[in-house]
């Protein structure tokens, strides 16, 4: 029962929170709107990856089309492709199809885009659920601590910013998260076990459809999914093999996911294993001024075979800098932005000595996001704050900063620690998710003579300007200013930090 | 339902125990074999065996120890360490193992091989399970890094060898309670490690540490400790001494390998001022540079479960002496650290070195020198580690080679071999050579690595270094005395030597020929003796000239001054006071500008036949007017029109002509008709105007039966060096003509350099003269005259390449020759000086008289010089005025002497050379001469 009830709390409290900092704008919006307009900083479209998967969604709901208008093209400018004259985002066609529902829905209410958007917070939602059912579940925490870790991944880390708008960091964590949990009810061998292999394996197809590199980020769950599936046995008799054919036969979802996949590259790029981020971008055309005739299509072809290298943008000399970028450096360094996950860390290590099949995949899904994306060209991700990269390993994390204060010998000291940590964190993330996420490198910000880092999300608030939908339609008419509205939120989330912190473990069965 | 799969008990069993018999220490050693040598014809098919520069110099050190000019065990250096040359010594003597490079793939593969087998003994001494050191060998075998190392002559893998050896009998040597035999065997092969690369200096440092902090613990054993130590040491450290003593007595300073300007410190210091030697003094950078290296020459994923087994391992408080063993473990890790802390080396690696760097791939090998520790910890972490851990262990060394095969994790250390500052240049130069060379000395500063010997094809027998004494010495004085061929690269010890400096660069001119040229390589080969002693004529004749016409042009009055000299009265005066000067300075002909036009022709007629009157041959010089707009006439000719009336004027005017002229239709062409400001399709036009000039003016010429040479087709310098092609070239006869005023008298050298290397051709300087006011700015009398001779000087020293010359002008303009009053200024007579050489002539004959054949008669500064025939006799042209006579010959003294040449006379000078060695026979013929003086002297009285 305690468990439905801190599920329904964190069902709540998320809502309000998410709700609270949502980014959007009022009105269904023409496309030729977003130029100049809905693009710039803390506009709901300022960075080109919510704005190219919304005007997806967008051409799916208007046009039932996956390749733009032209029109659509110049407003997702610059991720987009070109294909025998039509034009396509860069990204995987997933998150898009997911929004179009909510964006059908919300645009009825006159809110299409802030409906699109709204699915990711849910999704965020569902991954502090999974958290708090992982830890309780799979890690054996306490309620609190539980909750704990999935308020940590909620609110005390920059994977907030990226609740509240277009991004497919929450729906591959979604799928990770979740489809860990599945294989660890399906390792049960219980009457619903084909329902969590189907799962799983639908998690992995959909995944990759939601963003390629998911193809590695969910692997390992797929690997434990195989461990649980194959147990062997040594007797008398000899060594006994015994497979589950669950794994095979429901991996049948897992083809055709990626069949349709596949004819949808088909249909639309011309090759089955041609994706859209492989098609020659818009950008160049524009920029080398290539036009449909004789000389413009031996350019293009040109433009395709220098594109066909992208491959190569994972490289080992780029893991060292980037591991940098990501952990520690100003501009994105995980442990500036939110240093409650040295914490994690610590965890980490701590666990060690209690290695099981579990705390491996958790390992290896940290190893796998932190090395993948440390060895990207680019790490920054962009403008971008925080490492939005690793927010998969932030959801993992957070469930080691609550195992290390479970098993952390100096409990009120580690508690007080994290709190502080927490607070910090949290400041931070709600400075973020308020304002916006169009944050320069330090490399791209020094020539502009702009900030970046926190620093940057800090002018903006200085500024009174905000990205949330409902401060800014709403609130400020209420005569509530920024700072108010920040320092609203932010003590509503340290009270549930401390209450979680201090006061259920006191409730709990003497497991301080 | 589920499916099952059993595997019976007893099939079971029979796979363990045949796993428990398995000798894994011959399969590693055979693994190891075969991975080697598949490694080694990889890189040999590919061509990569050589392609670190250092792998050359390796290769190359070792095969002048035994097949060099001066040969012997001088020839190892005081820089590198000699033991891995030694090793090479004996394959290298075969050219084939020399030029492959594979004469260090065997060392290299050699080693290679005993280092798998003893990782294998060490990870057992640590673990006692095979299988871990299965794993821990294979971990090693399967690095790529390891593979293409020890296909090199590189000296990483030797060392890897003695130091995993050393260390392999130093932990034995702890484990098996002070087992003395171990302890030697430890020395002896890091002594081994000592003289192969200075890593193994620290190794043993450790190893000597290692014994005392072994005995530290329990008082009682401290003497023990002293007598271990200097067991060790006295053989260990053997090694260092004998270095130490070796550059003492050959380079004389005990430290050379450290304080020589060719040691990895002198390196460093052009990366330190250049602000980039990342590592300097900065301990963090220093270790995070090892520590990355390391990582990529062993691969990530494999590194970092080497991190974990060595955790591990430190966790281990069972085990004894672990930290001692720890300790001795790090040395590879804390030299390299320590080094490039202390800025002795540096690497440069992309993960780390920022992309403003000149090079971000540099030295990265050195990260394979904890390869053997990585695989040690590998095997040490599966022998810890669960089933399921060690199935982890296998899916991530799987995983590792798959990042190598899609490209994610490179081939660190081949990529420094091949893309890298590693890298052995191989310059296009490298290529001619191979093509052209046809024997003889070369001499080349080996340490610039300006081209490859082993490429090239050059045997080392015949290659000129720093260490061939006392070949390198002279040659860098005397370039000819030795070297057939000399390659030098900008800036290095040769060019240093001899670029920039007038001296040295005259002697190198007179001597050699340039044969290739590049922006950054020169390559010159000596000149045949016949056509050295062509180059100043075996027998001058007086009057003597160096080029084939030596003219004075007279543009200013016989062109620009049309209006006004050919309505005087005094015309014919005027034109004979010229004409006198110039036939005065020894020019044998004088260039007439005149416009060709009917307008023109009585006066052209005038200059002409006061020419003739004055044995002068005519460069005609003219043009049609209206070609460039003379005269107030529109500039408005094609080069039809031109060719057509050029053709006409030759066949109607043949009387004007005369057996030795020069016929230019159109001087300068670029400047008039249509060219003018060109783009490329105008210098088309021009190239096949120019082709076309010297077509109809040849026919026009053959068909009115004078010889009349129509090559000359001057035109301005920039245009002839950089606008000309080969085939126009070709079809003008091999000549181009400039008409070229400079800054710097060096200036002419280069452009006459670079119009005989782009196409081949002899060059004729159309005009040149000073001073040019926008050029030199004003200069007095004296002041024309010092340039001009130094002008003359350049044209001189390539004489065989100067088929003419043309001084511009002799009256007006501010060239001239002549005053106003046509009284000659100072720089008439630096004219007459070249204009009318004088000959030093004589016989070189030895102190018992007879005569010297071959001996080489040649001026101080190098630049002429002349062999004696067969009765010792000798002739040299040589510009008037004072000069140095050198008079050499093989087996005699050298004989020097001050002479003074005057203008168009003849110096007797004979000498009398003493040998060199004076034996027996020779006594004979001196004592038979005193002998025959003795008799002439009693028949005179």
């Amino acid at each position: 029962m305690k468990n439905v009830f801190a599920i329904l709390f964190l069902i709540f409290f998320g809502a309000v929170l998410y709700g609270l900092t949502l980014r959007g704008v009022y009105g269904n919006f023409a496309s030729s709107e977003v130029k100049n307009n809905l693009d710039q900083t803390t506009k709901p479209l300022e960075l080109s990856p919510e704005r190219g998967r919304y005007l997806l969604t967008v051409s799916l709901a208007e046009n039932k089309s996956f390749a733009l208008s032209k029109e659509l093209a110049d407003a997702a400018y610059p991720d987009v492709g070109y294909y025998e004259g039509r034009f396509y985002v860069y990204f995987a066609p997933g998150i898009s199809l997911l929004a179009l529902p909510f964006y059908l829905i919300g645009k009825s209410y006159q809110v299409a885009q802030v409906g699109a958007f709204s699915v990711i917070s849910l999704f965020a939602i569902l991954n502090l659920v999974f958290l708090f059912l992982i830890g309780r579940k799979i890690l054996n925490l306490s309620v609190a601590l539980a909750l704990l870790a999935a308020l940590i991944f909620g609110f005390a880390a920059s994977s907030w910013s990226y609740a509240i708008t277009l991004y497919q960091h929450h729906v591959t964590t979604f799928f990770i998260l979740s489809s860990f949990y599945a294989v660890w009810r399906y390792k049960d061998a219980g009457r619903w076990s084909w329902f969590w292999g189907v799962y799983v394996w639908f998690c992995f197809g959909y995944g990759i459809a939601i963003d390629y590199p998911n193809a590695l980020l969910i692997f390992p769950v797929i690997i434990y999914f195989f461990i649980v599936s194959v147990k062997y046995r040594l007797n008398d008799e000899g060594l006994k093999i015994n497979a589950r054919p669950t794994f095979f036969l429901t991996s049948v979802i897992f083809i055709m996911l990626i069949a349709l996949h596949g004819y949808y590259n088909h249909q639309e790029f011309g090759s089955w294993k041609r994706l859209s981020g492989s098609l020659v971008g818009y950008k160049s055309i524009i920029e080398e001024n290539i036009i449909q005739d004789d000389g413009g299509k031996e350019k293009l072809k040109e433009l395709a075979t220098r594109k066909s290298n992208i491959v190569r943008f994972f490289a080992e000399e780029k893991l060292a800098r980037g591991f940098n970028v990501l952990m520690f450096s100003r501009d994105r360094g995980l442990f500036l932005y939110a240093p409650i996950f040295l914490l994690g860390i610590l965890g980490l290590f701590m666990s060690a000595g209690r290695v099981n099949l579990e705390l491996g995949i958790l390992y290896s899904l940290i190893g796998i996001n932190v090395f993948l994306y440390s060895s990207w060209g680019d790490p920054w991700g962009g403008w971008a704050f925080g490492p939005r990269y690793l927010i998969p390993t932030m959801a993992v994390l957070s469930l080691f900063i609550a195992d290390f204060l479970s098993h952390a010998s100096w409990k009120w000291t580690g508690r007080m620690t994290a709190f502080l940590f927490i607070i910090y964190s949290s400041a931070v993330s709600l400075m973020g998710a308020l304002t916006t996420n169009a944050v320069p490198p330090k490399i791209e910000a020094d020539p502009l003579g702009a900030r970046y880092g926190i620093a940057r999300a800090f002018e903006y608030f200085q500024k009174q300007e905000s990205s949330s939908f409902l401060f800014n339609h709403y609130f400020v008419h209420q005569g509530i200013s920024l700072e108010q509205y920040y320092y609203m939120i932010l003590a509503l989330v340290a009270m549930v930090f401390a209450v979680v912190l201090f006061i259920l473990p006191l409730f709990e069965e003497k497991k301080l | 339902m589920n499916l099952v799969i059993t595997i019976q008990r007893e099939r079971i069993e029979r796979i363990t125990a045949w796993g428990r018999s398995l000798d894994l220490e011959r399969v590693v050693k055979r693994f190891a074999i075969v991975m080697s040598i598949a490694a080694i014809i990889w890189a040999y098919v590919k061509d990569v065996i050589v392609a670190y520069g250092d792998a050359e110099s390796h290769l190359n050190i070792a095969k002048r120890v035994v097949d060099s000019l001066t040969p012997g065990f001088a020839q190892l250096g005081g820089i590198w360490l000699p033991l891995p040359h030694l090793l090479m010594a004996p394959f290298v003597y075969f050219n084939w193992l020399w030029r492959t490079g594979l004469a260090g793939s065997i060392v290299s593969g050699f080693a290679f091989v005993v280092s798998t087998v003893f990782i294998y003994r060490l990870t057992m001494l640590f673990t006692e399970n095979k299988w871990a050191g299965f794993i821990a060998s294979l971990v090693f075998i399967s690095n790529p890094n390891a593979l293409y190392m020890q296909a090199t002559p590189m000296t990483e893998m030797l060392l890897i060898m003695f130091q995993t050896l050393s260390v392999y009998f130093f932990v034995k040597f702890l484990q098996q309670k002070e087992e003395l035999t171990s302890l030697l065997m430890a020395a002896l092969f890091g002594f081994a490690s000592v003289l192969t690369r200075y890593d193994g200096w620290f190794l043993v440092l450790f190893e000597a540490a290692a014994i005392g902090f072994y005995y530290l613990p329990n008082r009682k054993d401290w003497s023990k400790a002293q007598g271990r130590i200097i067991l060790f040491a006295s053989l260990a450290f053997f090694g260092i001494f004998l270095w130490l003593m070796w550059d003492f007595l050959i380079l004389g300073d005990p430290l050379y390998f450290t304080n020589s300007e060719f040691s990895a410190k002198s390196q460093q210091q052009s990366w330190k001022t250049r602000g980039e030697l990342p590592s300097y003094h900065n301990p963090i950078s220093a270790f995070l540079y090892y520590f990355v290296t390391a990582m990529s020459n062993n691969g990530v994923l494999i590194f970092a479960l080497a991190i974990v087994g060595f955790w591990l391992y430190v966790k281990d408080r069972k085990t004894p002496h672990r930290l001692i063993v720890l300790f001795v473990l790090s040395a590879p890790l804390v030299f390299n650290v320590t080094t490039l802390f202390l800025g002795q080396s540096v690497i440069f690696i992309p993960h780390l070195t920022p992309a403003t760097f000149e090079w971000t791939l540099f030295n990265v090998r050195y990260g394979l020198m904890v390869a053997p520790v990585v695989a040690l910890f590998v095997g040490y972490l599966f022998w810890r580690v669960s089933a399921a851990g060690k199935a982890v262990i296998v899916a991530l060394f799987f995983v590792q080679i798959g990042l190598y095969a899609v490209g994610y994790s490179p081939i660190i250390s081949l990529s420094d071999g091949t893309v890298g500052l590693s890298s052995a240049k191989r310059p296009d130069a490298e290529g001619w050579l191979r093509a052209n060379y046809d024997g003889g000395l070369l001499l080349m500063d080996d340490f610039a690595r300006t081209v490859s010997l082993i490429r090239s094809g050059i045997p080392m027998s015949n290659s000129i270094y720093v260490g061939n004494k006392p070949y390198w010495n002279e040659s860098l004085q005397e370039p000819e005395k030795y070297a057939r061929w000399i390659v030098m690269q900008e800036n290095d010890t040769v060019w240093k030597q001899i670029i920039g400096n007038p001296f040295m660069e005259g002697r190198l001119y007179a001597h050699f020929e340039k044969a290739y040229t590049s922006p950054q390589i020169l390559i010159f080969r000596k000149q045949d003796k016949d056509k050295l002693a062509a180059t100043d004529n075996a027998d001058p004749k007086l009057p003597y000239r160096f080029w084939k016409h030596q003219c004075i042009d007279t543009m200013k009055t016989s062109r620009d001054g049309f209006e006004a000299l050919s309505k005087s009265a005094d015309v014919d005066l005027l034109i004979s006071k010229e004409l006198d000067a110039i036939k005065s300075t020894g020019a044998d002909c004088v260039a007439i500008a005149t416009p060709y036009d009917d307008e023109f022709l009585p006066y052209l007629e005038r200059w002409v036949s006061a020419a003739r009157a004055r044995g002068l041959n005519v460069w005609f010089r003219g043009n049609w007017a209206a070609w460039e707009g003379w005269f107030g006439r529109t500039k408005s000719m094609t080069p039809e029109d031109h060719l057509a009336k050029t053709a006409l004027f030759i066949r109607e005017h043949k009387d004007l002509f005369r057996d030795g002229d020069i016929f230019t239709p159109a001087p300068e062409a670029e400047n008039g008709g249509p060219f003018g400001l060109m783009d490329e399709e105008k210098y088309k036009l021009y190239r096949a105007f120019l082709r076309d000039e010297h077509g109809v003016a040849t026919e026009a010429f053959a068909e009115i039966g004078k010889s009349v040479d129509v090559n000359w087709l001057s035109m301005n310098g920039w245009i002839a060096r950089n606008k000309l092609t080969k085939e126009t070239v070709d079809a003008l006869g091999g000549i181009v003509a400039i008409d070229h005023y400079i800054k710097d008298p060096a200036e002419m050298s280069e452009y006459i350099e670079a119009i005989n290397a782009a196409y081949g051709a002899k060059v004729v300087i159309g005009e040149f003269g000073a001073p040019i006011p926008d050029l030199n700015g004003d200069m007095d009398a004296s002041q024309q005259a010092e340039f001009v001779g130094r002008l003359l000087w350049e044209m001189y020293r390539h004489r065989q390449t100067v088929e003419g010359v043309n001084y511009w002008v002799s009256y007006g303009g501010s060239t001239k020759l002549l005053n106003d009053d046509y009284s000659q200024r100072p720089v008439v007579d630096t004219l007459r000086n070249y204009f009318m050489p004088g000959v030093a002539r004589g016989r070189i004959l030895n102190t018992a008289g007879e005569p010297i054949v071959d001996a080489q008669i040649k001026t101080a500064n190098g630049v002429a010089l002349t062999f004696t025939n067969n009765l010792g006799e000798y002739a040299l042209p040589l510009p008037a005025g004072p000069a140095e006579l050198i008079i050499e010959a093989r087996g005699y003294k050298f004989a020097q002497k001050p002479i003074m040449i005057l203008r168009r006379e003849e110096l007797k000078l004979n000498f009398e050379l003493a040998p060199e060695r004076v034996d027996f026979a020779y006594r004979r013929k001196l004592w038979i001469r005193s002998l025959k003086d003795k008799v002439s002297l009693l028949k005179f009285w």
